[in-house]
């Protein structure tokens, strides 16, 4: 399968699963997707789109933030890690 | 050497393109809460279709199911319900009159009693769902659903409250999300203590021993309308130990139903005249 469409396909689960399953099934594609898929950045998109959709008002605001910006870090983290593995 | 210093100066942008992608997200999601009204807006287009569609097809595939029910498994249900069904009646006669009785008495002694209004919201998403453990209902702002509104199974057992609205759609944190404290009445004597939420439609109470609870004791939640929280399931007492530990459960699942009345307290200007004389 190609890079592209690896990617849309890990899009469409990830939305899907966000809407349908529990969230541990999301948690687990997810991370799935960062590891098998370079740069996938977009996960922090569909972190706040569960946030915005599930989360309750003493999660909103500065919560949000720190949701985005800790999955873009491990995101980041990960492909850090990809970089020191023979593996990838 | 060349390759080493192109690859590092192309690392070093990486770097900046993420951090610089992370602020200027972090600093929107923040500042313009507008844009998550919108994206939400957005999102539900999609969702709420697509959770309908699920809920159909789930309550299309248990009627599918039922089918292959034995016919004695069925007669023998149906005989079970019977005899519930009579009780609860039985025990359901006295409760408007108690209501009236009730109603009569704080209105003697002046206490004002606000009057409500009930909606019928669809469950659209499960607790399990957020690892928030919310439901999301087809209710919003639209229908006149407020934040802090409190939400009903049965019409009569309390299960959370509304945390956040949308337009058609509404956000409710259940009271036994865990780690949510709550005060509730406890037993015949109506003792007031602090449950905690520990997920799933259960709670835990921490009180002194010598305070008599049995299991089956209602208890009821006077922050949700003096509703039924649930029933005592079982006591925790150990020697050592001065305090008991009361388990009690929702008299519900939250996940066999499909529908949940919201609760809103009418206020109108006469209302609020009288509240404040």
């Amino acid at each position: 399968m190609k890079n592209g469409m690896k990617r849309l396909c890990a899009n469409a689960g990830i939305f899907l699963s966000l809407l349908l399953f529990p969230w541990w099934v999301t948690l687990i594609l997810a991370i799935a997707s960062v590891f098998l898929i370079g740069d996938f950045y977009e996960l922090a998109l569909w972190a706040y789109a569960g946030d915005t959709l599930y989360g309750t008002d003493a999660s909103r605001m500065f919560h949000s933030v720190l949701l985005i910006g800790g999955v873009a870090f491990f995101v980041f983290l990960v492909e850090r890690a990809k970089k020191m593995t023979r593996f990838y | 050497m060349m390759l080493t210093t192109a690859r590092g100066t192309h690392n070093k942008k990486k770097w900046v393109w993420v951090l610089l992608i992370a602020l200027a997200l972090s600093f929107f999601v923040w500042r313009i809460n507008a844009v998550r009204e919108i994206f939400q807006s957005a999102l539900l287009v999609v969702a709420t279709p697509l959770w309908r569609v699920e809920q159909g097809v789930l309550l299309g595939a248990e009627r599918y199911m039922s089918l292959f029910s034995s016919k004695r498994a069925l007669v023998e249900e149906r005989a079970r319900l019977e005899e519930k069904n009579a009780s609860l009646a039985t025990k359901l006669a006295t409760l408007p009159a108690l209501r009236k009785e009730n109603k009569e008495l704080k209105d003697a002694l002046g206490r004002y009693t606000p009057e409500v209004s009930m909606r019928v919201g669809r469950i659209l998403a499960y607790p399990n769902r957020s690892p928030y453990g919310v439901l999301v209902v087809d209710v919003g702002a639209e229908e006149g659903v407020r934040q802090g509104d409190i939400v009903l199974a049965q019409n009569e057992i309390a299960i959370g409250t509304v945390s956040r609205v949308s337009a058609h759609s509404s956000v409710v944190m259940p009271f036994s999300s865990p780690g949510q404290k709550i005060p509730v009445l406890l037993g015949e004597n109506r003792v007031p203590v602090t449950a905690e939420g520990m997920g799933g439609g259960d709670f835990l109470i921490r009180l002194p021993k010598d305070i008599p609870v049995a299991v089956e004791d209602v208890v009821l939640f006077p922050d949700a309308g003096m509703h039924v929280g649930g029933t005592v399931g079982a006591v925790r007492i150990t020697p050592s130990d001065p305090f008991q530990y009361v388990l009690f459960q929702a008299p519900v699942n939250v996940y066999e139903l499909f529908w949940l009345q919201v609760v809103s307290e009418e206020v109108s200007s006469q209302e609020n005249t009288q509240r404040e004389l």
